[in-house]
């Protein structure tokens, strides 16, 4: 089990009030589509960065378009 | 004198139509600036199990803007933010940052799941301009608020009203107040006086918003084509604002509030309502009587009360 997945579906669950499943994050569907805007982006890179206590880079999250490409670049964390 | 035309109008929270709402928890506050659009000090404090009870109401998700005054002042300002999130709301808390130079209310802050923090900075880091717009020496105390709001890893707004001939350097200042401070994720909310409660700008004599412009572009290094090339985008890829321009210091940049953002904004009230941005479809605030009413038509309505 990766830790910064279950650390990222606890974030939206709990913040977001958004059900992360795996089968949701692996569509690679874009932010929009399953409900989160720019705003609800940043508060979940904010809480998974605390909650892990790890700092995502500006620069890679540039170029992260959906929530598979988010989950991928925090994997690199487990 | 022609009559402004206000479009006033309320809204209960189960048919609530707004993105922003603002809540003014309370009317106390522990400064006295000179630009300030609730300058009335005398009404009680917002009741909480009434306010729970319109969140509990409230269509659809918003932003829950928690303000004053100061909002701090309110002894239950924790317990309002937690009510937020406990009914699925964001917040932020609007500050003018006084009583977060002490890390164990940051703590606090933090504690009752706030991560997202509007820092009021109209003098930057200089006390002249902290004296002459908000009648305190604060600077110190700021930058102490500023430090603990960092370490704590808050998502970062701050904002800092143009006042011509006082501060007009402060978009360069702020930028170097932030390298020295090491604030590299930030959106810089740059604006002019709103004519409102009071004000020490006449419109006449108010910073206009192409100069807001001109002075963010020489004081940051970009160019006013670049700030230009934002105007009438949809903030935040949702709505679009007539009166604001939404941009990143680095060109590319696409997550808000990663890296250096600017929000310039103008708050002239030099139009036919008398209030900036009229008709405003994504701000409301929370009414004596917890309906929802447009912000700045409220606001102008109750001027000088609630």
């Amino acid at each position: 089990m990766s830790r910064t997945r279950e650390a990222m579906k606890k974030v939206a669950t709990e913040r977001l009030g958004i059900e992360l499943t795996d089968e949701i994050i692996d569509s690679g569907k874009a932010f929009k589509d399953i409900g989160v805007d720019s705003l609800d982006a940043i508060e979940l890179v904010v809480s998974v960065e605390d909650d892990l206590d790890i700092e995502l880079s500006d620069q890679r999250l540039d170029t992260v378009t959906n929530i598979k490409e988010l989950a991928d670049y925090l994997s690199e964390f487990d | 004198m022609q009559e402004k035309i206000i479009n006033y109008y309320e809204q209960l929270p189960e048919e609530n139509t707004f993105m922003d709402i603002m809540a003014d928890i309370t009317h106390k506050c522990n400064m006295t600036c000179k630009n300030c659009y609730i300058p009335n000090r005398d009404i009680p404090d917002m009741d909480l199990d009434k306010f729970r009870d319109f969140l509990s109401k409230l269509n659809g998700r918003c932003m829950i803007r928690i303000v004053g005054a100061e909002p701090t002042m309110n002894p239950q300002c924790t317990e309002f933010i937690e009510s937020v999130f406990e009914f699925g709301h964001r917040c932020i808390l609007l500050t003018n940052g006084l009583r977060l130079s002490h890390k164990n209310y940051v703590d606090k802050l933090h504690s009752a799941g706030l991560r997202h923090i509007y820092l009021s900075l109209n003098g930057v880091d200089n006390d002249d301009w902290y004296e002459t717009i908000d009648e305190m020496r604060c600077a110190e105390k700021k930058i102490k608020a500023l430090q603990n709001i960092r370490e704590r890893k808050f998502v970062l707004d701050t904002g800092t009203i143009i006042v011509p001939d006082v501060n007009e350097d402060a978009p360069g200042r702020l930028i170097e107040l932030f390298d020295k401070n090491s604030i590299n994720n930030v959106l810089m909310r740059i604006k002019n006086v709103g004519q409102l409660g009071r004000y020490q700008t006449e419109v006449d004599d108010n910073v206009k918003l192409d100069q807001l412009v001109k002075l963010c572009s020489e004081q940051m290094g970009i160019s006013e084509d670049y700030i230009n090339s934002f105007r009438d985008q949809k903030l935040y890829g949702m709505y679009t604002e007539k009166n604001s321009i939404l941009f990143p210091l680095r060109e590319g940049n696409k997550i808000l509030n990663r890296g250096r953002w600017v929000k310039i904004t103008n708050w002239d009230t030099d139009n036919e309502s008398g209030i900036p941005d009229p008709n405003s479809q994504r701000r409301g605030r929370v009414t004596e009587n917890f309906t929802i009413a447009p912000l700045y038509e409220h606001i102008k309505m109750n001027e000088g009360g609630y």
